[in-house]
């Protein structure tokens, strides 16, 4: 008779064992110590593992509760209540693509836009004709982006960071497909004069275009983007952005791009 | 116009307990684990329409917060580890319940739990902590149920090690 694995041990323990497996499981239990005290040890762990976590997890504290039920609250009621001043420096760089669901996004991007405007500067692609702000070194404000960065973008799997020519540090952090399934690249820009980027590009019309650029950190080199990452995360959600794509899932994505169809 | 579906709140408010519990174990850190709650919040309200009425609500936010904590990661991976146990172990060491020997195993066990490579760990808690079953675990993670029990038996026989229980490590086939 086939020996029983430890998966099968396990499943044993967890009631989970197909019945057939678990009765002949049971006659020769009592027989064999051996497979008992690993039942017994699946079990234990189990057990365990269960009371560690409920030690660990001190009662929610309230101040996260509040938050919680205020979003909600805000989400029941519309967004008359919000009592969210709009932010002039910051637009609703979504909103082109938010048709579907405008009014649900509206809302969302109107409580995005006081977080955004606590932190940052928004450069993004579509709506910078706001010519008199320097253009961070790296990053083109208008429209296409050029040169090494457009070809890092196309190029680097996430994890990965390049030297660019002009000095420039480019980080590649996450590809994802946006609601309307555009593949879109966060990366991160660091230039020794300009301080730091977190930015957002996504493929469009056959070139990659800026969509989000938020400055997270001034020439030194320590990584505060705390707001930084919760902004492009509350970002990615309005774009209705899936969940970071596999390894494999971006390399096939970037040979697309690379050939000219993403 | 926005309104969420009947209950909704009601539902998330009441899950917040274990949503919280399950990103204190996929962060370890108690901090981190409040950002990443509360962002996980914010994308379910957001998109509470998207939820069909009959799934499983537990799975369906586990889901959500967990695709927020693997953006997180990768973006962590380009920016460096940020190490978050040591203020993890101060955290257990506040606990006035129990006797020392029941808390320095469950201590131990946290440790272990801990040192467990993220997919194992992810598992270990969804099936030992939150009851899901290997099938509607297999289902949340995306991952074949057999992948499912390799991943929890190596990580529960890594705990039992750790505490000394005979390690049911070796196959018997």
């Amino acid at each position: 008779m086939a020996e029983f694995t430890d998966e099968e041990l396990m499943a044993f323990a967890d009631g989970e064992l197909e019945p057939a497996r678990a009765d002949a499981l049971r006659v020769v239990l009592p027989t064999r110590p051996d497979l008992a005290r690993r039942v017994d040890a699946f079990a234990t762990s189990r057990r365990v593992v269960s009371e560690a976590a409920a030690e660990i997890a001190t009662p929610v504290p309230a101040a996260l509760r509040a938050r919680v039920e205020e979003m909600i609250a805000r989400a029941g009621t519309g967004p008359a209540e919000t009592g969210i001043v709009p932010v002039d420096n910051v637009v609703p760089f979504a909103e082109r693509r938010v048709a579907p669901s405008r009014p649900r996004r509206l809302t969302w991007m109107t409580a995005l836009a006081a977080s955004v405007a606590a932190v940052l500067a928004v450069l993004a692609g579509y709506w910078t004709g706001v010519s008199g702000t320097a253009a961070p070194q790296g990053i083109v404000m208008a429209g296409a982006l050029k040169g090494g960065v457009a070809d890092g973008l196309s190029r680097l799997a996430s994890g990965e960071r390049q030297r660019l020519d002009d000095g420039a540090d480019l980080a590649l952090v996450a590809s994802f497909r946006d609601g309307g399934g555009v593949l879109c690249r966060e990366y991160e820009m660091t230039a020794a004069d300009s301080g730091r980027y977190l930015a957002v590009a996504c493929w469009r019309d056959g070139g990659w275009m800026t969509e989000l650029a938020l400055h997270t950190a001034q020439g030194d080199d320590q990584y505060v983007p705390a707001s930084g990452t919760a902004t492009v995360d509350a970002f990615l959600g309005a774009v209705g952005a899936e969940a970071a794509l596999q390894p494999d899932e971006e390399s096939k994505a970037l040979q697309s791009v690379v050939a000219g169809r993403p | 116009m926005s309104e969420l579906p009947p209950g909704f709140g009601d539902r998330l408010v009441a899950f917040l307990p274990n949503l919280r519990r399950y990103a204190i174990t996929l962060c370890r850190s108690a901090d981190r684990a409040d950002d990443l709650v509360q962002l996980a919040c914010e994308r379910a309200i957001a998109n509470a329409a998207s939820f069909e009425p009959g799934s499983r609500f537990d799975a369906w936010l586990f889901r959500i917060l967990r695709n927020l904590w693997i953006d997180q990661l990768r973006r962590q991976k380009t920016a460096g580890p940020a190490d978050d146990i040591a203020d993890h172990e101060a955290n257990l060491g506040t606990d006035p319940r129990g006797a020392v020997e029941a808390r320095m195993m469950l201590s131990a066990a946290w440790q272990g739990i801990e040192r467990l490579p993220d997919e194992q760990r992810e598992v270990l808690m969804l099936v030992c902590v939150e009851e899901f079953s290997y099938r509607d675990a297999a289902e949340m993670l995306g991952i074949p149920i057999g992948t499912v029990m390799s991943r929890l038996a190596r990580a529960r026989s890594a705990i039992a090690s750790q505490l000394g229980i005979e390690s049911p490590t070796k196959r018997s086939g």
